[in-house]
């Protein structure tokens, strides 16, 4: 059986003995406190224009330059990590939800019920997630709340296939037939003994995928599918910069480097606490 | 085995017949109708009446999917509204070009991720193996639209070495492939961070095996052993990777077709979905889901014929 109960505070100090899980660990909570205290950490308002000063490099006044529109980039950068989380987290949410609850029921009855639950992930899974996003996306129509549901449909079935593997190993255990013999009924069965099993593997799979969801998000308002402007999404920064490369290398080089230091901090993170969670599942590359 | 193949093609026709569904009800599922918005103000009575006969919305739903099944096995996608140009044509013209990126990144990914990871595993933990750690995160993780910004700074701005914009003057063989180095270079990153983490790992558990252990205590020498043995059984995983990797990078060229102006399955899909041109998006959308899910089978069975293990853990399927 699993040593359980390794309380947070025993997994968040494990997690910083490692290099990688220092790192990680430490990049998150800067995100955190930025995305947290954007209004207070910004010099200016990030959607105040000022042509005369468009397209400059980094000055005093503004310390990474400023865009197309002369917006200061650093308080543009500063609030895009409060959208990046804003829709990264619920998508998460809403696709642990649906994953989990499928990959529960198909790991628990089998059969043609499983069979058919898997078709299904297999078809899902078979457009790839930008695509799918964007497809969906087309017909929806770009905007926040629908961004953050198409993401979170486009991301459960990895849950279901983690948790229905999860569910047939534990159907196994003699416990759970003792159970059955027992009476109890299968919700029973489902909430007291196999949900507990599959808590680690999921922790783990949604801390993986919220780097996932990010560089997604980011990449669809590039694309002009997901947030729209004037809101400062690290993708819509990215877009800006791309229309005017020419001019000035500043939109792209700090939006770029927000993204990449967020999504290595979150691999970091969510790869140093499979190691200490669940030390099997190491091989297991999403 | 063969079981376990049939089983794995009964499951992929199942999702190809979904996934035409899927993609056939699509145009149901936009709100309000198709024709108004394609039309935009200029919709009036009789042109709305000819893009309905035209994308066969006066049939019926079940019509309509039955009638788009049939045609999609005949390799009919139907008819572009706006140009009047079969679709399969207008995929087929730039397909090439998608197909040619996508096997330039992968063999790219091949050429540097392999030997970094037994370059790693060969020299564990020391402070090469580290840094190729750092960078093989680092590449996994960034997403590839930074990189192909940043290299189109770099390239087309500053260092004009490698041209990176559009596919070269037509015709020009070596032209063309100078256009390419920088996209299947940014392309193939992430996959290069990701087969030298994997070569890295499963050589390591490979060298560990008892076996080779006894080779070398009868005096064979490392190298013979690295690659006559020990890489052998270390590059199964990596075939399977490639195999879905194939088929994930079709959708990753949407990306770096946009930003360096190639002609592609991505700049068309794009161009599609901003023009609400419901029917090529379906299409399209199709074929790079068709080539996702066969290179995946492909793998499944290359991988099934070369580690028999395989297919026992997979039988609960």
């Amino acid at each position: 059986m699993r040593k359980k109960k390794n309380s947070e505070i025993g997994v968040l100090s494990q997690l910083v003995k490692t290099p990688s899980g220092l790192i990680g660990t430490i990049i998150i909570a800067l995100l955190l406190i930025t995305a947290i205290f954007a209004p207070i950490l910004s010099p200016y308002d990030f959607s105040t224009q000022n042509i005369s000063e468009r397209l400059s490099g980094p000055t005093s006044e503004h310390h990474l330059g400023t865009d197309h529109l002369g917006r200061d980039l650093l308080s543009r950068i500063i609030y895009g990590t409060r959208i990046a989380l804003k829709v990264a987290i619920p998508a998460v949410i809403i696709s642990l939800f649906i994953g989990v609850l499928l990959g529960l029921i198909a790991g628990y009855f089998g059969g043609i019920i499983d069979y058919i639950i898997i078709i299904i992930l297999d078809t899902i899974q078979s457009l790839p997630s930008i695509v799918l996003a964007l497809v969906m996306l087309t017909l929806l129509g770009p905007s926040l709340t629908n961004l953050i549901v198409v993401m979170g449909l486009t991301l459960f079935p990895g849950y279901s296939r983690v948790v229905r593997a999860q569910v047939m190993s534990a159907r196994q255990e003699l416990y759970v037939d003792a159970e059955k013999a027992l009476g109890a009924k299968p919700l029973r069965i489902i909430a007291g003994h196999i949900l507990p099993n599959v808590v680690p593997a999921v922790i783990i799979l949604s801390t993986m995928d919220l780097p996932a969801v990010i560089t997604i998000e980011a990449g669809l308002s590039f694309l002009g599918m997901g947030v729209r402007p004037p809101s400062p999404s690290w993708g819509v920064i990215l877009n800006d910069g791309f229309s005017h490369f020419r001019q000035s290398p500043w939109p792209i080089i700090t939006a770029g480097a927000a993204l990449a230091i967020t999504t290595f901090g979150f691999t970091l993170f969510g790869e140093s606490l499979r190691d200490i969670l669940d030390p099997k599942m190491s091989g297991m590359d999403s | 085995m063969f079981s376990y193949i049939l089983k794995r093609v009964v499951s992929t026709a199942l999702v190809c017949i979904l996934l035409i569904i899927f993609l056939s009800l699509l145009i149901h599922i936009v709100p309000g109708d198709p024709a108004k918005t394609i039309l935009g103000p200029r919709a009036t009575p009789e042109l709305i009446e000819k893009i309905h006969t035209e994308m066969g919305l006066d049939k019926t739903p079940f019509q309509q999917i039955t009638g788009f099944f049939l045609n999609a096995l005949h390799g009919d996608l139907g008819t572009d509204v706006f140009t009047g140009r079969p679709i399969t044509e207008m995929i087929m013209d730039v397909f090439p070009h998608s197909l040619i990126l996508t096997t330039a990144s992968l063999l790219l990914a091949v050429l540097l991720g392999i030997p970094l990871g037994i370059f790693s595993a060969t020299h564990p933990n020391t402070i090469g193996d580290r840094i190729l750690a750092f960078l093989s995160i680092s590449f996994i993780t960034i997403p590839s639209y930074v990189v192909a910004l940043i290299f189109l700074l770099i390239f087309s701005a500053h260092l004009r070495i490698f041209p990176v914009i559009g596919l070269g003057s037509s015709g020009n063989v070596g032209d063309y492939i100078m256009h390419l180095i920088i996209p299947a270079l940014v392309l193939s990153l992430s996959w290069v961070g990701y087969l030298a983490r994997l070569v890295r790992t499963s050589l390591l558990e490979v060298l560990n095996e008892t076996y080779i252990t006894a080779e070398r205590s009868m005096g064979i020498k490392n190298r013979t052993l690295l690659f006559r043995l020990a890489l052998k059984n270390a590059l199964i995983p990596t075939v399977a990777v490639l195999g879905v990797g194939l088929g994930k990078m079709l959708a990753g060229t949407v990306f770096v077709e946009i930003i360096f102006s190639r002609p592609g399955m991505g700049t068309l899909i794009m161009k599609a979905i901003q023009n609400r041109n419901y029917p090529v998006v379906q299409g399209v959308s199709l074929i790079i889901a068709l080539w996702f899910v066969f290179a995946n089978l492909l793998a499944d069975i290359i991988n099934t014929r070369l580690d028999p293990r395989i297919q026992i853990g997979k039988t609960e399927r």
